[in-house]
């Protein structure tokens, strides 16, 4: 196996776990900011925030790989 | 990442697009500000206004809802403290949404916009620090009473290093990464006949998406830089 194709291969599989993680734990919190708003339909609004708060923290992770990834791809 | 037009020297690089950006944001920002705060009366609030009110009337309830930043917290300081997160979300929010105009890309795109910022944050956190613990500040990282308080000092250097190093990259790689996705875009779906008929809705779609991703980041950008602040203005009782 080339360096080249290792690299592709590395990047892929690092990428595709940090997705699965990151997919994980969006839907945790996602199906307990459902059942939140199932049990108290008025803290809605509190629950939203502190949803996308949480979501936007999870998501950024697999963001950092990708950029991580590009900055030892391209070298 | 790297930036196109780059022009060298000798070891500093300059990048006249994210320049000319950051300077479209500024003059946006300030501009706004000027003609809602010009044109601001205590009747019935007109569109600018009413725009600037709900803005900087989000981030002063949400200051004033926060938990980490008492009633008990310094008026001066806290006056400063609204004034600087602002500033920090206005500027963050209009440069994610500079996405949408054809011709530019958002400033953010770039470490070298994002990593001033989470250092400006930083440095902000730790004066404010400074300010209301003056020379005990240094005791509030010691949460272990003994030597271990001590050997624990170097992995509460690591946190609060890695604190503007994730702010920096968390906005960077979400606005990056969504710029990345359109180009990704354009290359599966190139630009012929099929494009005009229907072929350009992932790209719009992907658009408005990254759009949501940047007023949230922005958010975010200004709710960690807050909640930093108040860890390091909290009262905390010394282990010792």
């Amino acid at each position: 196996m080339t360096t080249a194709a290792a690299h592709i291969l590395a990047s892929g599989i690092g990428l595709g776990l940090a997705a699965l993680g990151a997919g994980i734990g969006d839907g945790l919190v996602t199906s307990r900011f459902v059942e939140g708003i199932a049990r108290q339909p008025e803290a809605q609004g509190r629950l939203m925030t502190n949803t996308f708060i949480s979501v936007g923290l999870i998501e950024a992770l697999p963001l950092i790989v990708l950029v991580l990834v590009g900055f030892v791809f391209t070298k | 990442m790297a930036c196109p037009g780059a022009t060298w020297f000798g070891s500093l690089s300059l990048c006249s697009t994210t320049l000319i950006q950051t300077w479209i944001v500024m003059v946006v920002v300030a501009g706004l500000a000027l003609i809602a705060a010009g044109s601001a009366r205590a009747g019935v609030p007109g569109r600018m206004q009413n725009i600037m009110e709900l803005l900087i009337g989000f981030v002063g309830g949400f200051i004033g809802g926060s938990s980490d930043v008492g009633p008990d917290h310094p008026a001066r300081n806290r006056r400063f403290l609204f004034e600087y997160l602002a500033t920090l979300f206005l500027f963050v929010l209009v440069a994610n949404m500079l996405d949408v105009i054809p011709p530019y890309t958002a400033p953010t795109n770039t470490l070298n916009t994002t990593l001033p910022l989470a250092i400006l944050t930083f440095l902000f956190t730790h004066l404010s620090g400074l300010v209301k613990h003056r020379s005990r500040y240094g005791r509030t990282f010691i949460h272990t009473p003994g030597f271990l308080g001590y050997a624990f000092l170097i992995i509460v250097a690591i946190e609060e290093l890695s604190k503007p190093l994730t702010l920096a990259f968390r906005l960077f790689g979400n606005i990056f990464a969504g710029e990345l996705m359109i180009t990704v875009l354009v290359k599966l779906i190139p630009l012929r006949w099929f494009y005009f008929t229907g072929g350009f809705v992932p790209h719009v779609g992907w658009l408005l998406f990254s759009v949501f991703v940047g007023v949230v980041q922005a958010f975010i950008f200004m709710v960690l830089s807050l909640a930093y602040v108040g860890q390091a203005t909290a009262d905390v009782e010394p282990a010792h």
